[in-house]
């Protein structure tokens, strides 16, 4: 089971719902635009240095099987159906479909450079699962964006339900000699195709229970009030501005070229003074966001005011 | 002439039919609920207690549609003529299942939420509901994400979320069918202080009347849409005398059998009429449960018995997350034993059951069914010799009809075709469902479908058969089948599990009952001993008559030890 928000006071926890939101982003940017691997890796660690310093490492990393199959899914695919790169070390025979197989080095390492961009993009998710109260970007939205915001939210409530349904049915089934994990492709098919049916039917049930709580409660009968205030303090201006350095260095970087990364036709790496100090950028930020939190934990004068 | 003090709640002539349904869910319905009063509906399910619950917070007929005549009319307005919304303000409802009625993520949030709706002010928002967290006792949990929470806390939440609107009157509908009697206890407790110091009317459907009788300032009694009975809880003794069937506490359904007057409706009054009753002698144990058998507990197995149905030894089990929820369980059924699992929820007994027909594998130890390890056997054939039904019996049902839902266990188990017709005309005929045969499950009542559930295990005849739960949410008519359909599949030597809250149905089914806690087996041995040894867990006869006749757990135990019975 994915672990999912829980309240904890930490710095991090406890900032505006939109800082939050434009750090993750920035991180998320920054592993997008670099196309050096060892960037990557530095937004990983990153990503784990603000996690432990929100007191979540442990269920930040528990995200870890979801990163290495999406990982090395990518890293696997890619070779066997890029055409690309110079340097040949295996010719296949010719299969259906992929073609004659030709794998090179280069698509190899762009393949594992994928499969890493795609573990610290899931990572740094995860920290904003984590560490951002789902409530609170409901809260942000007004008007319409916040009836598509409380559909998301009560979608992502109801998702732990729906799999548990999803589990007591198949146990329910199979306790009574049904195989639904066994089998031909086709009779996994068959005999999962009701259970579907019922775990959709039994959402339905749920998703009608709800909209009676609701209306019960009122819901619909005009303009909304906010319970929750959310004040921007110096804390999120800090967040702010470290995620604004964080993205401005990163395109400047890949703008002067500085953290090229090129694996076709064969593997290139540009490298210049500046190099090394932006692979190291994401780490130095998180580390300044750690340290806030540190202080923030223990000084009573810095929790005040950030 | 004096003048008639006119209720909060005034229901007159209500009929209502579900669009497209031919039969009214409510007919003719005439109640009259005054402030401050604590009014218990009762009825068999399908009933139309939900339907009346809805009806008195407009979503009948505004959420539902449908035909409605008469009127409902609370605090002077019309419940077809407003909206939900303007009733929400003075009508708070609480539904069955605390999930389904959870939108936010954490407690403090859904508390807000109504308020939100109604766009108060955040000032006099925070100050509502701080207070309603203070007075439910839910400050601690007010930043918890609501999956963490507990059944009974996320009720209390959902109460919470209503409260909070300051309504005149609340509805609940079967709040504590989801919850093990601790929990039960509790939040029926907090809400009679709410009836009483706020003067809240309050309406409560209920099943388990164990649990609430004590609490009615009225009663009314519904019975396929129709109100046969209202009035006091010591109106009802009177009118429920000679029925075949009523909703009344155990104890006080005991003292219907008898002559006189002052039927007692809680277990203090039952423990006073039973000291005026009895001699004043300690009766012998075997005088009211002569066929009580020997404990086996402590027996030691002589080498020649078959294969025991379920043996387990040190078996240990934590889940992912950590939690240890078997805790070196050792323990022995024979064939042809009832044996009951009791003990409040997360005691391990669900998870201690799953491991008989493999749904979950032994962390340590070791678990054999019939003389096989059940290590490396798949769930689909450990269920040959291991049927279980599951909590939810909607979730057993997958086919278009009754038959085919049998079919599909028969198939599974591949028994020869030939046998099929028989196997389920038995099966239904059984359990009574006949009629049900071209059913479309679905559209059944709570009650059938859990019967539905039950042939689907019950058709191929597995040798053990583990219940978990099969009295939640069940009316008291829909138990007394079900504990006839299980005495007679034990009497024809299959060995029968039931993992159960239900103290009193436990009593009257099975011979020997295990208490689980915290992961351990705390006691086992023949009912009479474990419940009579236990202050909480066990039935409101044995409340009743500790003391004088410490053996007495079932109704028929207690009859005799009156002497009502020859």
């Amino acid at each position: 089971m994915i672990p999912a928000f829980r309240r904890r006071d930490s710095f991090l926890h406890r900032r505006h719902p939109a800082s939050a939101i434009l750090l993750v982003a920035a991180l998320v940017a920054v592993a997008l635009i670099a196309d050096n691997p060892f960037f990557q890796v530095t937004v990983i660690i990153a990503t784990a240095i603000l996690a432990r310093s929100a007191g979540v490492f442990k269920e930040w990393f528990s995200w870890w099987k979801i990163c290495l199959i999406v990982g090395l899914a990518t890293a696997i695919i890619n070779p066997l159906v890029s055409r690309e790169g110079a340097t040949i070390i295996w010719n296949g025979p010719t299969l259906p479909v992929l073609g004659h197989l030709r794998i090179s080095w280069e698509a190899v390492a762009f393949g594992a450079g994928m499969g890493l961009r795609l573990a610290a993009i899931i990572w740094v998710f995860a920290l904003l699962t984590l560490t951002v109260d789902p409530d609170s970007v409901l809260g942000l939205l007004r008007g319409r964006g916040s009836k598509s915001a409380l559909v998301t939210a009560l979608t992502l409530r109801m998702v732990p339900t729906t799999v548990r349904d999803a589990g007591d049915l198949m146990d329910a089934q199979r306790s009574r000699g049904v195989v639904v994990d066994s089998g031909s492709k086709w009779a996994l098919l068959k005999s999962r195709l009701p259970l579907l049916k019922r775990v959709l039917s039994t959402s339905l049930d749920r998703g009608i229970g709800l909209a009676e709580a609701m209306e019960a409660r009122a819901y619909g009968s005009g303009r909304r009030s906010r319970y929750r205030e959310y004040h921007f303090a110096v804390g999120d201006m800090v967040t702010v501005v470290v995620a604004v350095m964080l993205l401005g260095a990163v395109i400047a970087g890949a703008a002067s070229g500085i953290l090229s990364f090129k694996y076709y036709p064969s593997i290139s790496i540009s490298y210049g003074p500046g190099t090394l100090a932006l692979l190291l950028s994401p780490l130095v930020l998180a580390a300044l966001l750690a340290l806030l939190s540190w202080g923030w934990r223990r000084s009573d004068y810095l929790r005040l005011r950030t | 002439m004096g003048m008639e003090k006119i209720g909060l709640l005034e229901i007159e002539d209500l009929s209502y039919a579900y669009p497209g349904c031919e039969e009214a869910a409510l007919k003719n319905v005439t109640l009259s609920v005054r402030q401050g009063e604590f009014l218990l509906l009762l009825g068999a399910s399908g009933s139309g207690k939900s339907t009346l619950c809805r009806a008195v917070n407009g979503l009948v007929p505004h959420f539902y549609g449908g035909r409605i005549e008469g009127s409902v009319k609370v605090d002077g307005m019309d419940t077809v003529t407003s909206t939900v919304s303007e009733l929400s303000r003075t009508v708070g409802m609480v539904f069955q299942d605390p999930e389904n009625q959870m939108v936010t993520d954490s407690a403090l949030s859904e508390v807000a939420f109504g308020l939100e709706n109604l766009g108060l002010e955040r000032l006099q928002m925070k100050k509502r509901v701080e207070e309603v967290l203070a007075s439910l006792r839910l400050s601690d949990i007010r930043d918890r994400s609501i999956n963490e929470l507990s059944g009974g806390q996320q009720q209390k939440v959902a109460l919470a979320s209503v409260l909070v609107m300051h309504p005149k009157v609340l509805v609940l509908d079967e709040p504590t069918s989801q919850l093990d009697p601790i929990s039960a206890e509790d939040f029926l407790s907090q809400l009679k202080a709410l009836n009483d110091e706020l003067g809240l009317i309050v309406i409560l459907a209920e099943h388990r009347v164990e649990r609430c009788f004590h609490f009615a300032d009225r009663v009314a009694v519904l019975d396929r849409g129709r109100m046969t009975f209202a009035g006091e809880p010591s109106e009802m003794t009177e009118w429920s005398r000679g029925k075949r069937w009523v909703p009344l506490p155990s104890i006080t359904r005991l003292f219907l059998d008898g002559k006189g007057i002052g039927v007692p409706l809680t277990v203090k009054q039952g423990r006073l009429k039973v000291a005026e009753m009895v001699p004043p002698q300690v009766i012998a144990d075997d005088t009211v449960a002569p066929e009580r058998p020997k404990s086996r507990r402590k027996e030691k197995r002589p080498d020649d018995r078959p294969p025991a149905a379920v043996e387990v030894s040190g078996l240990w089990h934590v889940y992912e997350e950590g939690t240890e929820a078997v805790r070196g369980v050792d323990l022995v059924i024979e064939r042809s034993e009832f044996v009951a699992l009791i003990g409040e929820n997360g005691s391990g007994k669900t998870t201690l059951v799953k491991h008989f027909n493999g749904l979950l594998r032994p962390g340590k130890g070791k678990v054999t069914i019939e003389g096989r390890n059940a290590k490396g056997i798949e769930v689909a054939e450990l269920a040959r010799a291991c049927g279980m039904l599951g909590q939810n019996p909607n979730l057993q049902l997958l086919a278009a009809t009754t038959q085919a839902e049998l079919e599909i266990s028969l198939a599974a188990m591949d028994v020869p075709r030939e046998s099929w017709g028989a196997l389920i005309d038995d099966t239904l005929e059984m359990l009574e469902i006949e009629e049900f045969r071209d059913a479309n499950p679905q559209d059944l009542s709570c009650g059938e479908r859990e019967r539905v559930a039950l042939a689907s295990v019950l058709v191929y005849r597995p040798d053990i058969l583990v219940l978990d739960e099969p009295t939640r949410g069940v009316d008291q008519g829909t138990k007394d089948r079900l504990a006839a359909y299980l005495r007679r599949y034990n009497s024809e030597g299959h060995t029968v599990i039931l993992v159960t809250h239900d103290i009193e149905f436990a009593a009257e089914c099975c011979d020997r009952v295990l208490l689980m806690g915290n992961g351990q087996v705390l006691a086992d041995g023949d009912k009479h001993d474990v419940l009579a040894g236990s202050l909480f867990f066990t039935t409101q006869y044995n409340k009743c008559f500790r003391g004088v006749a410490d053996g007495v757990v079932t109704r028929e135990e207690a009859s005799r030890a009156l002497g009502v019975l020859p």
